[in-house]
């Protein structure tokens, strides 16, 4: 067992640390540093990429907050019907792969699309607008889970204190509840505006040659082979996200600290019922979410029955023609292959991580923060690490196994140490003492406990490896196609009828993964938000 | 000074009806069992929520529809309810933060003095412990000078051994300002022990209004007897206004008609003495007495004898009296 333990630890460390380790040391050792440190800081062009990278990331973090926060308040203080499912479907997109948010944005708003052709707005998708609104699609579901987590457990006797000392309830709000949800704002805003920032896919397909955020210029440099420029500039990535994910653990911090001190469940919220004034802003903030988010997802999947040419109906031409020829040659490889490639490269990343991370959350719960430093990691400093320190010793398809694993691992790593954290050490002593061995211990007492943890950190795993665009790009150099390197290829070669019902196949094997993650007990963990509960690729 | 007249809620499966009043400068408790409606009866009262029917009255003026802001009722919840993010001497001010500032430290400095908090004024009220915070919520909740003040079972939170203390300080504060108090509690030593009335309430009404004395003395039902410790429900005929316990007759003190009445006898009340033989089956030492189970021809009886020199051992013979003024029948019951 011991020896097991070990190797756990080793193995994180060859696929984590190594390549980080790698990415310094090499740049280090570059001959000349000084002279490119010197060209980059005089290059207006970075300068300018740099204030684009944080600006867009503030402004859609600050919508993404505001767009979700009459879900946090409605959620927190009313019961009504459905409320379950409709949180449930806003949590949707945040899972999704951002380049599929990208396609049914296309189908939705582009120049073709149903909203812009229905109310003729004509298209505002590429470009600084597109980019943003396609931020707050990802990210405004993460204030409705954390401001509306802690509102809902604001011991509401606090406001009804200081009513009874004479405030009204709006006075009330600004004296006690503001100051009460400040760090879960903050907090949430943060995450928003971190995942903004390192935002890929999104800014890659609606970006065009105008804008760049750091992840995409690096991946543009890789592609140009200048590869001392974009080593530095990784580097630089990683020095920036390394001191937000700083900030982000100090705020969530606060957050648990500030959630624990005198709040409590509220007793039962309030009914809807006599609320005709709110009921009806509820009913048409939802419908407003529905059409501006809800609808590209729709879109999507209807248009992925639309019929060829210009005849009217139903169909499966796209799904036909998806599997023909044609695309094969746009991916480069048969959709059959696609389809193998992206389950089981995830699949295996995701097993792998939840098993490693079983060990490690069990056996050393004291290095909990070393496991998670790729939360403040950018995967486009950690995929050029891999690519400086790995690229010539060990074979692509590992070194995208290793990717994956980065992604996934340190929020599987959370859902399964919450797990762990959850079972009563007593058990492990009364099994002992009832003579079970540590193997006995853990297949008969751990295991069947944390299933629906390890079921619910699995799946999530697989979300995040299947929606992870940066990685496979950028390491397997395009020569090992996913879902969502078809997805993006699809959208490159304007094959949109097949993309959409190649998206629409993708959605429906996330919405499977989701119920799995809901289900297991998962949404307790990464409501909890540790901060990468999901990295955009 | 407070009138409550026939104030009515519905909930779905429960509804709360009370009819009560409290005098100015008087303790009055709110006494039953968790989920008897009284924390309700307290929300109504402060304004927090909203009645269905009846109405509420301070000093004659109906108050029914005001909004708890305008009530300026002092109010203490069981958790307290301190603003986490404030420190001491913030959260003591929050009601009179508009007031002129030499008031405002007046008040601060009498209230930080009347509550011994003059070394926690800048602490924050995460690092006080469940003493020190609930004098900080008592503080407050007296700040702007209430008319009335509401506790919620304010003890309930603290170790038992601060709550002897702490309900000591709570009397002589009461009576040191002459406040007006609703106090609820589930705990009748806490009740007995502080207040000039209490309302008993069970579900969702009050059953019987009294001095504490009188409540444990002439319980109207056989549930506000037990209700306060232990009792001996026994079975007497009454002729003449005379009652026999054994072969000895005695008169009731207040008349009641012929026939049969349960009769509650607390264990303390019966004395060694000629009157019904009794047979100890069982006993248990209390320290300041010894509790015996003894039988007799009523039935099993529960007989306290404090101060004994020595412990009755089983099967020891005695017999039992008691004295005229503690043979009280229960109204109703029968």
């Amino acid at each position: 067992m011991k020896v097991l333990r070990i190797l756990a630890l080793v193995i994180l460390a060859i696929i984590i640390y190594l390549p980080l380790a790698g990415l310094v040391s090499k740049l280090v050792a570059l001959p000349n540093l000084f002279e490119l440190s010197k060209e980059l800081i005089q290059d207006p062009a970075i300068g300018h990429i740099i204030r684009f990278t944080y600006t867009q990331a503030f402004i859609s973090a600050l919508i993404s907050l505001v767009v979700g926060l009459p879900a946090a308040y409605f959620f927190s203080h009313y019961n009504f019907k459905g409320k379950k499912f409709i949180r449930n479907l806003t949590m949707i997109p945040f899972i999704l792969p951002s380049i599929l948010v990208v396609l049914a944005m296309i189908v939705y708003y582009g120049q073709q699309g149903f909203f812009s052709r229905t109310f003729n707005t004509g298209t505002f998708i590429y470009g600084y607008v597109g980019i943003i609104f396609a931020h707050v699609f990802y990210n405004f579901s993460l204030s409705i889970r954390i401001v509306g987590g802690s509102w809902e457990k604001l011991n509401e006797k606090l406001t009804e204190s200081a009513y009874v000392l004479g405030d009204s309830k709006l006075k009330a709000f600004f004296r006690i509840e503001l100051p009460l949800l400040w760090p879960s704002i903050a907090y949430s805003w943060l995450l928003a505006f971190l995942y903004s920032s390192l935002s890929f896919a999104i800014v890659l397909v609606f970006g065009g040659v105008s804008y760049n955020t750091l992840e995409v210029y690096i991946y543009t440099l890789t592609r140009r082979l200048q590869m001392d420029r974009a080593h530095l500039l990784a580097f630089v990535q990683l020095l920036i996200s390394f001191f937000f994910i700083l900030i982000v653990n100090g705020v969530s911090k606060r957050t648990d600290k500030v959630n624990k001190a005198f709040t409590i469940s509220r007793a039962r919220p309030l009914c809807l019922e006599r609320r005709k004034l709110i009921k009806i802003v509820l009913v048409l903030y939802f419908a407003l979410l529905l059409i501006l988010f809800g609808g590209p997802l729709f879109s999507l999947f209807w248009r992925s029955l639309a019929p060829k040419g210009d005849s009217v109906g139903i169909s499966l031409d796209n799904y036909h023609s998806l599997f023909g020829s044609r695309v094969e040659r746009t991916l480069g490889t048969p959709l059959w292959q696609v389809f193998v490639n992206s389950l089981l490269l995830s699949s295996v990343s995701s097993l792998i991580a939840v098993s490693l991370s079983y060990v490690l959350a069990r056996y050393y719960p004291k290095l909990r923060p070393f496991f998670l430093v790729p939360l403040g990691v950018s995967m486009m400093s950690y995929g050029f690490g891999v690519l400086v320190t790995l690229k010539n010793w060990v074979p692509t398809p590992i070194l995208m196994l290793f990717t994956q694993i980065f992604i996934t691992f340190p929020v599987v790593y959370s859902i399964v140490s919450l797990g762990i954290e959850e079972i009563n050490p007593e058990y492990r002593f009364a099994a002992s003492t009832l003579g079970s061995s540590e193997s006995e211990i853990t297949r008969r007492i751990y295991l069947p406990l944390l299933r629906p943890a390890l079921s619910s950190a699995f799946a999530y795993g697989m979300a995040l490896s299947l929606g992870d665009l940066t990685g496979v790009m950028l390491v397997g150099e395009g020569q090992f196609v996913t879902f969502t390197v078809a997805l993006y290829r699809l959208i490159g070669h304007y094959s949109f009828p097949e993309g959409t019902a190649l998206g629409t196949l993708v959605s429906f094997l996330f919405i499977g993964l989701f119920i799995l993650i809901e289900s297991g007990g998962g949404e307790k963990s990464y409501a909890k938000d540790r901060p990468s509960s999901k990295k955009l690729s | 000074m407070l009138k409550i007249d026939h104030l009515l809620k519905s909930y779905p499966n429960f509804r709360i009806s009370v009819d009560f009043y409290v005098n100015k400068g008087e303790f009055f408790s709110l006494l039953g069992p968790s989920g008897c409606g009284k924390t309700t009866t307290l929300r109504l009262i402060s304004g927090l929520e909203d009645s269905d029917s009846g109405r509420i009255f301070l000093n004659g003026e109906d108050i029914t529809r005001l909004s708890p802001q305008k009530r300026q009722f002092g109010l203490v919840f069981q958790d307290y309810a301190l603003f986490p993010h404030l420190n001491v001497e913030e959260n003591i001010l929050y009601g009179i933060s508009k007031e002129n500032k030499t008031l405002k430290k007046q008040r601060l400095e009498e209230l930080l003095g009347l509550f011994r908090l003059e070394h926690l004024q800048k602490r924050s009220v995460r690092h006080l412990s469940g003493g020190e915070q609930q004098r900080v919520a008592l503080a407050r909740a007296l700040a702007p000078s209430p008319q009335l003040l509401l506790l919620d079972e304010p003890f309930a939170a603290l170790d038992p051994s601060l709550r002897q203390s702490l309900r000591e300080e709570l009397k002589e504060l009461q009576q040191k300002l002459q406040l007006t108090i609703i106090f609820v509690t589930h705990n009748q030593e806490e009740a007995l022990s502080l207040s000039h009335r209490i309302a008993i309430m069970d579900k969702g009404t009050i059953t019987q209004i009294a001095e504490p004395f009188e409540l444990y003395t002439k319980p109207e039902s056989k549930d506000i007897a037990s209700f306060f410790g232990e009792v001996n429900f026994v079975k007497l005929s009454v002729s003449n206004n005379e009652v026999k316990w054994g072969e000895k007759g005695f008169l009731l003190e207040e008349a009641v008609e012929d026939g049969d009445y349960l009769f509650a006898i607390r264990p303390e009340y019966l004395l060694e003495g000629k009157g019904v033989e009794a047979e100890v089956t069982s006993s248990s030492f209390l320290g300041f007495g010894v509790l015996y189970l003894v039988k007799t021809k009523y039935g099993t009886l529960r007989y306290l004898e404090t101060a004994p020199s020595k412990i009755k051992t089983e099967g020891t013979k005695l017999e039992l009296t008691i004295q005229a003024k503690n043979l009280i029948p229960i109204k109703g019951a029968f």
